[in-house]
């Protein structure tokens, strides 16, 4: 390869540590500025949940309390039953996971080698959906489908969420898929194996790592989604999922939130889901490096 | 005998109730006279013993007080009707009750903000034949449509507590700014010599709108203009007699606003202000005035324990116009499941809920501003915290007439939202009021044309 | 090519019809065991696809079929033809939350991708403390948004707002800024906060794609001299450019799709302002001031779809336009032919 300039020699080395030791330096800067800006709401939201309602209101210049009260805690956590909602949470999250894992990974394998009939009509309307906002549009339509299943419950919030999720994760697991090499698959099929055989023995531990990346952005989206489970639960508030028994907190009957509550529950929604991150976080990076997902 | 109107499904009730409204008055007074007299029947077959009512309330003031009434209730009526009690969040209370509802997944007794609307619907249970005439009496004329809460004949949701408006002040405010805190301003020309005097001598700021809180026009823009002609309908100053919307008479609401916009008068943030932290900020003494409704004494005093004086005053009219009523609003209406599981059960536990023993625990509380007649003698208003004497029905307190607003198919900006743009803005006032009045009078045309709405209830 | 396709594989003793080889003409790809395999391996897809099928294909043909309709939630929809798109072009408002919309998103994806960029080149460093800072970045894209949405108001409260309580003291204020008051201002919020919740989960995707950039490449261009940003230009930015193009595929559909942030943060204030069509449309669901109109929204939300698979084919377009032309493109396109002819 010839470069526009001319060949120069190596620089001596400790100029050369010199101006990499600065470089190390600035960088850390401006990761830390960048990482403080970021940290910013969290830390602020953390000191304001400790905060009666009225300094909540009058006082949010001050990052500290006053008043430090951990009433809204108790408040948040006997009020909206949160041991209750806890464990539904659990449950939706696990359900979500667990069957977004087997069909991401099911279909990431047979429309990535091909083996489907009309695996290019599928694809094109998979990525037609994501177009469209699957929001309050279609809230309604879901639930009368679930409710006609008889499914208009827990069972039915896993399968909704997890349609909301399958474009993208398939996505994923499709691009890790046209990264693997035949010649395994082949060998297994030599060895007698059908279909089922190969994916169950070598394909999906070859998938791991993106199925662990699959299934950390399954967990944060189940985690934190609002919409369904609100709606699957009108009428079961004892199915309700904790981000939905925090928002339900709120009374603005005579127009007043109850922001002390929310800001309460926002912490105790946040730490588990931000605690399996940080457990998780090498796993995740690793599925999408080892993917190298390309275009 | 009673009618069983209410066992109809639900689209032939509808009708029933339109071609009733249409029939002559005789048999119409015939009719009342008879089922007057009629006590709640079960429906054949259909025992009370041992029913399981679910009952749904908005998180909020009374939610604690009536949660552990209707406990009590259900541990010990002699009927053995079990309550499963259900909290919702506010905001989006009216949503969520519409969907479930509509997905047939509602509750048996329910909080019905909107009742007009679910009546429509079909969702409400046509209450009078199936309610005691004794709870019936204690409530009067107000289950005596037409308004929010009753058609013509018929009414389908028990409203608990009402809602006066009025102009929510502080006085310790006045008095440092010079002013008479016992004479505060009735015309919007006064509000203004009062704000330029606040904000000479003292930080607060004079006036509180919370624009981002949706229903803010409602409260504070309808009612100044709705005082001045008993002819107008709420919200959106739709004429009953002349039929039509009349925007005109929002200038003189939108120029004060506007002008208190632009000297800096308003809390500011106004476009960013909902209706909790403006409250906030006045139970703090920050703000000096706000049109207000009865709802927030309750607020102010106890969810943001205010320490300051603070007073009500009959809502200011434009200048040169009269006040000729001061509108009020029903609140905290209940209603009962069309299709609910036990009729006659549900009904007993509205009855529970409409009953004397917790509206006078509420009122007591000074939480409500009982609508049943019997409650509301018995309070003692010298020895309630004030302001509530203030927000008392008086002479003048007229329940506020519905326009058709809710049935309208509008498209692009409501009258709220323009009414905000222009507060905050500099577009020309007049222009715009004209461009949104054509589309609402259009929308009220279409919608009368092709049957949406039955006019008779909205006009004369 | 499957591996279906190779040549010739035999499935195990005793199959009958077993290993033809494939036909010059292909004509028998599917003959015997493999038809047997693709229909396995159909149902099986297929049993996969249910719970998408179901809960997403089918309630997006509900709203599209309603959206010619008129519907009020009372009775029965009336089809009206597209009477409802009709209104949709006059209806002014609208076509500003579309605007809206289009700011919103170019402001993010301006502002986001370079940052994402950048911090996923510094991470790349790999000093002490990366997968910390990786943490620490990944963290507003965990949270709902819907709950910070809630703490950024507050944040940026003009009175007792803390974030002009920091400017102040910095001294970069001199008087205390309606952040949510004006729509300037309030769309320049909506940006940042976006940005703020979006760019952790795209540093993470190009620093997967700066991993997969092999080490050598970088080490003879610096044994030829080249400096670091020369060679940034020449070797990062073109390997990068498939990760680039999935990353602002994503966030420009994602953007248009903002609902939850505009909701709690300024709910289309001031005055409708910062209005974005899902926002725009949600009211015609939900509002106590007009009467509900489910057509008239699933009409909305139909042409909403239909600008952002316009505005997403564009981008592609062009992004497939732009690597035709460079050189590096061409041996890409090689390398990938020769990928898929294996």
């Amino acid at each position: 390869m010839t470069s526009r300039t001319s060949v120069k020699r190596r620089r001596a080395p400790q100029s050369y540590r010199l101006r990499r030791t600065l470089g190390d330096w600035a960088t850390r800067a401006v990761l830390t500025a960048v990482g403080a800006a970021v940290l910013f709401p969290f830390v602020y939201a953390f000191f304001a949940s400790f905060k009666p309602l009225p300094e909540i209101l009058s006082s949010g210049a001050r990052l500290l309390p006053q008043e430090w009260t951990l009433d809204n805690y108790f408040r948040a956590w006997e009020q909206a039953g949160f041991a209750q909602y806890f464990q539904n949470s659990l449950i939706v999250v696990l359900g979500v996971t667990v069957f977004d894992v087997v069909i991401a990974s099911l279909l990431g394998y047979l429309l990535g080698r091909n083996l489907m009939p009309f695996g290019r009509t599928i694809q094109g309307v998979m990525a037609a959906t994501l177009f469209v906002g699957l929001g309050t549009a279609t809230l309604y339509p879901r639930f009368v489908i679930a409710s006609a299943l008889g499914i208009d419950n827990l069972v039915g919030v896993i399968l909704v969420e997890v349609s909301g999720l399958t474009v993208i994760h398939v996505f994923l697991t499709r691009a890790f898929v046209s990264t693997l090499p035949m010649e395994l698959e082949e060998a297994a099929r030599v060895d007698g194996n059908g279909l089922i055989g190969t994916y169950r023995h070598i394909v999906f531990p070859l998938l791991r790592p993106i199925l662990f990346t699959v299934a950390i952005l399954a967990f944060e989206s189940a985690w934190n989604n609002f919409q369904i489970p609100y709606v699957f639960t009108l009428a079961s508030p004892e199915l309700r999922t904790l981000v939905v028994g925090v928002f339900a907190l709120r009374s603005t009957e005579d127009g007043s939130q109850a922001y002390d509550l929310m800001l309460a529950g926002a912490m105790l929604i946040i730490i588990p889901v931000t605690i399996v991150f940080l457990l998780f976080q090498k796993h995740f990076i690793a599925g999408m490096t080892e993917g190298s997902v390309k275009g | 005998m009673c009618p069983a109107a209410s066992h109809l499904p639900r689209r032939e009730s509808r009708m029933r109730g339109r071609l009733t409204r249409t029939a002559t008055a005789i048999p119409l007074a015939t009719l009342l006279l008879v089922t007057a007299g009629c006590a709640p029947s079960e429906k054949p077959g259909e025992s009370v013993e041992g029913a399981e009512v679910t009952v749904w309330l908005q998180n909020g003031g009374t939610f604690e007080a009536t949660q552990a009434y209707l406990e009590d209730w259900s541990a010990n009526n002699p009927d053995g009707i079990q309550v499963k009690i259900t909290a919702h969040a506010s905001d989006s209370y009216a949503e969520t009750l519409q969907l479930a509802l509509r997905t047939g997944k509602g509750p048996d007794v329910f909080e019905s903000p909107g009742p007009d609307k679910l009546n429509d619907a079909g969702y409400l249970l046509q209450l009078k034949e199936w309610l005691s005439a004794e709870t019936q009496e204690a409530f009067g004329e107000v289950l005596v449509g037409p308004n929010p809460v009753a058609t013509a004949d018929d009414f389908y949701a028990i409203p608990l507590s009402t809602n006066t408006i009025r102009l929510a002040y502080n006085k310790d405010l006045f008095t440092e700014a010079g002013l008479d805190p016992e004479a505060p301003p009735s015309t919007l020309g006064e509000v203004k010599e009062a704000c330029a005097a606040i904000a000479d001598t003292t930080d607060a700021y004079c006036y509180g709108l919370p624009l981002k809180w949706t229903a803010w026009a409602n409260w504070q823009a309808d009612p100044i203009v709705q005082n001045t002609d008993a002819d107008l309908s709420h919200p959106a100053a739709f004429n009953r007699a002349t039929e039509r919307f009349e925007f005109d008479r929002f200038v003189p609401v939108v120029e004060f606003y506007r002008e208190l916009a632009q000297k800096e008068w308003l809390y500011p943030g106004a476009t960013s202000l909902d209706n909790d932290t403006m409250r906030a900020a006045f139970a703090n003494g920050e703000i000096a005035m706000f049109v207000s409704a009865a709802w927030d004494v309750a607020t102010v005093n106890d969810n943001y324990a205010s320490t300051i004086d603070w007073a009500a005053a009959p809502v200011p009219v434009p200048d040169g116009e009269q006040s000729v009523r001061a509108i009020m609003n029903i609140g905290k209406p209940y209603s009962v499941n069309a299709d609910a599981g036990n009729t006659a059960a549900a009904v007993k536990v509205l009855e529970a809920i409409a009953g004397p023993d917790l509206q006078e625990e509420l009122a007591q509380a000074g939480s409500t501003f009982p609508l049943r007649l019997d409650t509301a003698a018995s309070i003692d208003i010298e020895s309630m915290v004030k302001p509530y004497e203030d927000y008392v029905i008086a002479d003048g307190d007229v329940q506020r007439q519905t326009s058709p607003v809710q049935s309208l198919e509008l498209q692009g900006e409501t009258y709220d939202q323009v009414i905000a743009r222009l507060v905050i803005g500099n577009d020309d006032i007049a222009s715009a009021l004209k461009e949104a009045e054509d589309r609402y009078n259009a929308a009220w045309k279409s919608a009368v044309d092709s049957g949406l709405v039955d006019p008779t209830q909205f006009v004369y | 090519m499957t591996v279906l396709d190779r040549a010739p594989l035999t499935r195990g003793a005793g199959t009958p019809g077993g290993a033809e080889p494939k036909s010059p003409a292909g004509r028998h790809r599917f003959d015997g065991w493999r038809r047997r395999e693709r229909r396995l391996a159909g149902t099986i897809g297929f049993v996969a696809l249910i719970p998408f099928v179901l809960f997403a294909l089918v309630p997006v043909a509900y709203v599209v079929v309603l959206s010619f309709m008129r519907y009020n939630g009372v009775g029965d929809p009336t089809w009206v033809g597209i009477h409802n798109y009709a209104l949709a072009f006059a209806d002014s408002s609208w076509w500003s939350s579309v605007t809206n919309t289009l700011v919103l998103a170019g402001g993010s994806i301006i502002i986001e991708l370079p940052l994402a960029l950048l911090l996923a080149v510094l991470l790349n460093r790999a000093l002490r403390w990366t997968s910390g800072f990786r943490t620490v970045f990944f963290l507003p894209h965990i949270v709902s948004i819907a709950v910070m949405g809630v703490v950024f108001f507050f944040i940026l409260r003009p009175v007792d707002g803390i974030l002009n309580g920091i400017l102040r003291g910095m001294g970069v204020l001199s008087a205390d800024v309606d952040w949510l008051g004006s729509g300037p201002t309030a769309m320049l919020s909506l940006i940042l906060v976006s940005v703020w919740s979006g760019f952790g989960i795209n540093t993470i995707f190009f620093l997967v794609g700066l991993q997969t950039i092999p080490h050598d490449v970088y080490e003879s261009a610096s044994l030829d001299g080249a400096s670091g940003w020369q060679q940034f230009r020449a070797i990062t930015l073109p390997m990068l450019t498939p990760v680039m193009r999935i990353v602002v595929m994503l966030s420009i559909v994602f953007s248009l799709r903002s609902f939850d942030l505009v909701k709690t943060l300024t709910n289309g204030g001031p005055a409708g302002q910062t209005d974005v069509m899902f926002t725009y449309l949600f009211e015609y669901f939900f509002s106590l001031q007009r009467g509900s109109q489910y057509g008239y929204a699933s009409a909305l939300a139909v042409i909403a779809s239909v600008i952002i698979a316009v505005v997403s084919i564009i981008y592609l377009a062009m992004s497939r336009a732009n690597e035709q032309r460079s050189d590096f493109g061409d041996a890409r396109r090689r390398r990938r032919e020769e990928r898929n002819a294996r």
